[in-house]
């Protein structure tokens, strides 16, 4: 690519850069100058509480006078107390809107015991505090004193700064960066200078009219400047490395594979959004608190009390066992049943084939929850068929451990073994039958040919099938959730139960706790990545044997 | 029990009916809008064409991507090719608000492509594994010779590849038309109204909060498994159509 | 005379859409939706579009739409969810749009139920709750005390048919709160959100359910699939159960329902029950229009009636019952009011978030009381354990 294109890109870069830096910084720094305000407004919320509204405060007193048969009708009969004093001693009514709102932001503050904090569109400021079954709101409409942001003497800058950085890269990338850096810092000082400035004097405003704590100022903190820093860099390398040829190899490299890329563009793209954003918001959820729609960040607490406690008899390693073994023998049948099935097919083709080919297949297209609960009630201790036919009548199979787990594993391997039937069928008949007649001439007899020529043959095709069948059945929750849930108490859960119990069940106490649904998650992830790298080796080398 | 009449669910799961009786049947098929159109009709319909449009769109990007990893040397192969198996080992309890909010954001909830997407992307791991598997042991010299014949590369994908993996590609059809045929809950949440939903939330709206209508969730059940097993009928010739020998070993 | 030949068309009102989502299916659902179809022709400015979600879609999928814009403005549920939904901030308070008169209108006990903390959030339409089955072929007159009960049930008990006298789901916590409250066992003690099931009446009530097992009158593992289809199919002549069972027997079964009785020493209590409300979401953009669909569903009488006659629904409207029972015949009769009887005796569910919690751990005190021989007690305070684990405190 020619040397002026490189350049025209990397100023545009920078143009974009200084724009965006600019544009947060006094964004972050706004947003600390916003925060004083509201915490303002919140102390003198509760000041107005405990001593009354003061002459210049727009503040709303609400409390209740007497007490009504519906206790949530007491509403009604709240007294409202403003500055202005032509709403003093009325009640809230539901008539107009405004009131309406106002009573429900009180029953917010009450119920949550939080300040509720509103922003209006004309920039002010509404607060609503509680104390008991006090209630006092406080209107703040300070606009900021601040210079209007000149838009115009940013771009000039920003401009400036592609141009002369265009100019040294010129020469080398390596003063086109310098030049750029130096340009961005003294932008974003200069802007958020205007505002650093203006927190200080708050504050120390605040701190001299005496009497009050002082509000905590943001002053923007190092993880700030540590963040700003970082983006500085990031951009300086990325700067030099468009300039230099590094950039164009690469850009060689994806031309030459062009057509790879291209194929293959579609279904990444599908599969990074629609699948890879759920996943990584997945594994970030565990890493915070979920109540009632507020998030915290809690760090690897999630973590911590997953795997210290649960709130069952077994503990998560137990779970894990189940799950492994649950896995371990489910695949191992899955093959074994499918595979023998194929075998039986694939040997003895006639017209009767093909329709117990489609019979074969009806576990698979009958819906897995209408069979899981088919086969649910078919364990029943005293109205299923199976207990009937064994002669076991009253036996309850989800008493005990060891039958509930039969009783999931039989139902899944009912369910699953139809897949891997097909896999064998479909890699069964691309195995040519001139081999099998070779090895007849040979005189092998019917063990060895399968040993030696189906089996080998097969891998390719089983092993994606079998990895991924591993994968499943790890995560299978519809048998284990229907058929046994998860009974004798929680001795047949495997982890994705555990998970969802976690976000809609015993979770919901707290809104659903999705932080350590996610956490289960994440173990699942890392013992199924564990599993992956392991099985890795084993795929790699099949697929080297192929070459 | 499909065959038995009354909502009881009767003491065994019995194959064999005590009484014939479609009353059932006709209550499912036979649902209606309050406008008289024919609502049952609708929903088959919708799951028809979401079923179809995910196993079109599936195979379509298995093929292609598996092809790809299967034949190309790029870079990034290894680290993309174990992304999908990467994303599959999540477990997907909680992907519904995650979906919903990114569909929403692309205007494409209560839409038949949210679905199709979320469906074929949901397929697209298993087929495209499956495929390249299957791709790999298809030897290169046959392609290389077209090659030097003067043939792009893609009219050898198409005419030359594809047939030879019919039985794959089978297989991946089916299982994207199973996976979008047969899935509830985000087709139910993502879509607006009855008249949009498809088979499978049909055949949950007869499970109630503390009774299940027995007699119409059978019916409905094997209403919704015929056409899979039709499909399976229909795709299992290709699935043993077998290759001449020596055209591909030799 | 190009004009003439256009029809002039009729001027369009502008129509505001209320959407009502709901999750209705046969007679409820033809009831609801004859009362939406008379609703609209009534109002011209108005126009409801009623959407049926399947039960076990609905939760989520309100969950997922109401915080986006994308939620109906009206929903019908039962009310044991509305304490986390309320939290969560995906229900209107509507106590400010309430009269006291239109509330006393209903059975009070669920009026209540659809409020929490101090707000009001939604309108009683129709309450459910258990009651004693009992098979009139076998059983003319259902038993009114315990040791009735017992009798009976012994006498209808045979291992070898596989014929039990009485069958309730014992290890299911729903199923075991008519023998909680009868023993005056408690979850939650008053002015509580948090639960405390170490309590005396917990034990006792446990204790019950062991008496009750070792009466063998019981299968080894009731489910309430098990008991409906037993009593059914004739296995049983008595089961505990709640409304929704009647579309399953009426027709087919000759019985009758009354009141559970109360168990041995203690007082008559009917267990939870539900209370099943309309309900108005925040982010509704016509809410008053939407106010004017609750009150017409929940305060009708005709609509009420129509509800408790075609949908089968024991209706929380007062009115409606004077209105309505004179027309039934005797039987009809018999069990609506049995079921209002059992509804006198009952507790509403809790609807504190802090409820999800109970269940598992009560299951697994019901499981190791009745199969592992735990003492009552300390299976009580094992559970108040477990659930202190699960509200991480």
């Amino acid at each position: 690519m020619k040397q002026n294109v490189r350049l025209i890109i990397s100023g545009i870069f920078a143009f974009g850069l200084t724009y965006a830096l600019g544009f947060g910084a006094q964004s972050v720094i706004k947003g600390q100058f916003e925060q004083v305000e509201v915490t303002r407004a919140i102390l003198d919320a509760h000041q107005a509480l405990k001593s009354g509204p003061s002459d210049k405060q727009n503040v709303t007193i609400v409390k209740e006078t007497k007490s009504a048969k519906y206790h949530f009708l007491n509403k009604r009969s709240y007294e409202v107390n403003t500055v202005d004093s032509t709403r003093a001693g009325t009640v809230l009514t539901g008539e107009n809107d405004q009131d309406k709102a106002r009573a429900d932001r009180h029953s917010d503050a009450r119920r949550t015991k939080k300040p509720v904090v509103q922003r209006l569109a004309d920039g002010s400021v509404r607060v609503t505090v509680a104390d008991g079954m006090k209630t006092s709101e406080i209107l703040v409409n300070e606009s900021l004193p601040i210079v209007p942001f000149s838009w115009g003497i940013f771009f000039t800058i920003s401009i400036c700064l592609c141009i002369a950085s265009v100019f040294a890269a010129k020469k080398t990338p390596v003063i086109g960066s310098v030049v750029l850096l130096a340009g961005l810092a003294i932008s974003t000082s200069v802007l958020g200078s205007q505002y650093l400035g203006l927190s200080a004097a708050e504050a120390s405003e605040f701190l001299s009219a005496g009497g009050r704590r002082a509000p905590v100022v943001g002053i923007p903190n190092s993880s700030f400047w540590g963040t700003l820093a970082a983006i500085y860099l990031a951009g300086a390398i990325a700067l030099v490395f468009i300039a230099t040829s590094a950039f164009e190899r690469s850009l060689d490299s994806i031309q030459r594979s062009r057509e790879a890329y291209v194929a293959i563009s579609p279904a990444m793209l599908g599969l990074f959004v629609l699948v890879g954003i759920p996943f990584v918001v997945g594994i970030g959820l565990a890493f915070f608190r979920h109540v009632h729609g507020d998030y915290s960040f809690v760090g690897l607490d999630n973590f911590r009390q997953i795997l210290t406690g649960s709130e069952g008899p077994h503990s998560i390693f137990y779970t894990l066992v189940v799950t492994v073994i649950w896995t371990f023998l489910n695949v191992i049948l899955h093959l074994s049943v499918g595979l023998g099935f194929a075998l039986l097919l694939h040997k003895h083709a006639s017209g009767w084939t093909r329709i117990y080919r489609v019979i074969l297949i009806i576990p698979w297209a009958v819906p897995a929850y209408l069979t899981a609960l088919i086969w649910r009630s078919m364990f029943d201790a005293d109205i299923g068929v199976i207990n009937r036919i064994l002669g076991l009548e009253g036996m309850s199979w989800m008493h005990d451990t060891l039958t509930a787990f039969c009783a999931n594993l039989i139902t899944n391997v009912w369910l699953g073994f139809p897949f891997m039937m097909v896999v064998c069928l479909g890699a069964l008949t691309s195995i040519p039958g001139d081999l099998y007649d070779a090895a007849d001439v040979d005189g092998a007899n019917g063990w060895q040919k399968f040993t030696q020529i189906t089996l080998p043959l097969l891998k390719p095709a089983l092993l994606p099938a079998t990895i991924l069948g591993s994968i499943w059945t790890f995560n299978k929750f519809e048998v284990i959730y229907l058929v046994s849930e998860g009974r004798p108490d929680g001795g047949t859960d495997i982890l994705v139960t555990e998970a969802y119990r976690w976000a809609f069940e015993r979770g919901l106490a707290q809104g659903g706790a999705y932080g350590k649904a996610a956490a289960c998650s994440v173990i699942i992830f890392l013992v199924l990545l564990i599993y992956g790298w392991m099985t890795a080796r084993v795929s790699r080398s099949a697929e080297e044997a192929l070459r | 029990m499909a065959l038995s009449s009354g909502s009881s669910f009767a003491a065994t799961i019995n194959p064999f009916p005590e009484e014939f009786n479609l009353g059932n049947f006709e209550r499912v098929l036979g649902t209606t809008l309050s406008d008289g159109s024919w609502l049952f009709g609708q929903q088959l319909f919708n799951s028809i064409i979401v079923s179809a449009a995910t196993t079109v769109v599936g195979v379509t990007l298995a093929t292609t991507a598996a092809y790809a990893f299967s034949r190309f040397r790029f870079g990034g192969r290894q680290m993309l090719l174990s992304s999908f198996l990467i994303t599959q080992m999540f477990p997907a309890t909680m992907v519904m608000i995650p979906l919903y909010v990114i569909l929403d954001s692309l205007h494409l909830l209560d839409t038949w492509t949210g679905l199709v997407l979320v469906y074929s992307t949901t397929a697209l791991p298993f087929c495209v594994y499956m495929l390249k598997g299957y791709f790999d042991t298809i030897p290169t010299e046959l392609e290389e010779a077209a090659l030097l014949d003067g043939a792009s590369r893609f009219k050898i994908f198409w005419s030359l590849i594809l047939p030879l993996a019919r039985p794959a590609i089978a297989v991946t059809a089916l299982f994207s038309f199973m996976t979008a045929w047969n899935e509830f809950i985000l087709a139910a949440t993502f879509m607006a109204n009855e008249s949009s939903y498809t088979l499978p939330v049909v055949l949950q709206g007869y499970v109630g909060a503390k009774a299940v209508d027995w007699g119409a969730f059978a019916a409905g059940a094997i209403v919704v498994s015929i056409p899979v097993m039709s499909l399976f009928f229909m795709l299992e010739k290709h699935m043993v159509s077998g290759l001449t020998s020596g055209s591909v070993k030799g | 005379m190009f004009a003439t030949c256009i029809p002039a068309l009729p001027a369009q009102a502008e129509q505001t859409v209320i959407r009502l989502w709901h999750s209705y299916t046969a007679g409820e659902r033809e009831a609801l939706d004859l009362i939406v179809k008379k609703f609209d022709d009534s109002n011209n400015s108005l126009r409801v579009e009623a959407s049926f979600v399947p039960f076990n879609a609905l939760a989520d999928k309100l969950t997922a739409a109401i915080p986006r814009g994308h939620g109906p403005d009206l929903f019908i549920f039962a009310h044991d969810r509305i304490g986390g939904w309320a939290e969560g901030k995906l229900l209107e308070p509507i106590e400010l749009l309430v009269t006291e008169e239109q509330l006393d209108r209903h059975l009070t006990s669920c009026v209540f139920a659809l409020a929490y903390g101090d707000s009001l959030y939604g309108l009683p339409l129709a309450f459910k709750a258990l009651a004693l089955f009992t098979r009139t072929d076998k059983i003319e007159v259902p038993p009114k005390t315990s040791d009735e009960l017992v009798e009976l049930a012994k006498t209808y008990t045979n291992k070898e048919k596989g014929e039990f006298g009485f069958v309730y789901p014992a290890g299911d916590f729903f199923f075991h709160t008519p023998l909680l409250y009868s023993m005056n066992g408690s979850i939650f003690p008053k002015n509580s959100k948090t639960p405390d099931v170490n309590n005396a009446g917990v034990a006792e009530s446990l204790r019950t359910a062991k008496r009750i097992k070792d009466l063998n009158v019981l299968p080894d593992d009731p489910t309430p699939v098990v008991a409906s289809s037993m009593f059914v199919s004739g296995r049983t002549p008595m089961i505990i159960n709640g409304p929704w069972f009647l579309d399953t027997v009426q027709g087919k079964v000759p019985f009758r329902v009354s009141a559970i009785p109360p168990f041995f020493e203690g007082r008559a209590a009917s267990g939870f029950s539900s209370c099943e409300g309309v309900f108005m979401s925040r982010q509704s953009k016509h809410k008053r229009a939407a106010f004017e669909l609750m009150t017409h569903l929940a305060d009708n009488p005709e609509a009420a009636a129509e509800r408790m006659i075609k949908g089968k629904q024991t209706v929380t409207l007062n009115e409606a019952w004077d209105r309505v029972l004179p027309q039934l015949n005797e039987n009809t009769k018999q069990i609506y009011s049995a079921f209002r009887d059992a509804f006198e005796n009952s507790n509403p569910s809790p609807s504190f978030p802090n409820m999800n919690a109970v269940w598992g751990p009560m299951n697994a005190a019901l499981y190791n009381t009745l199969h592992k021989g735990a003492a009552p007690k300390d299976a009580a305070a094992d559970a108040q354990k477990r659930i202190m684990k699960a509200l991480n405190k």
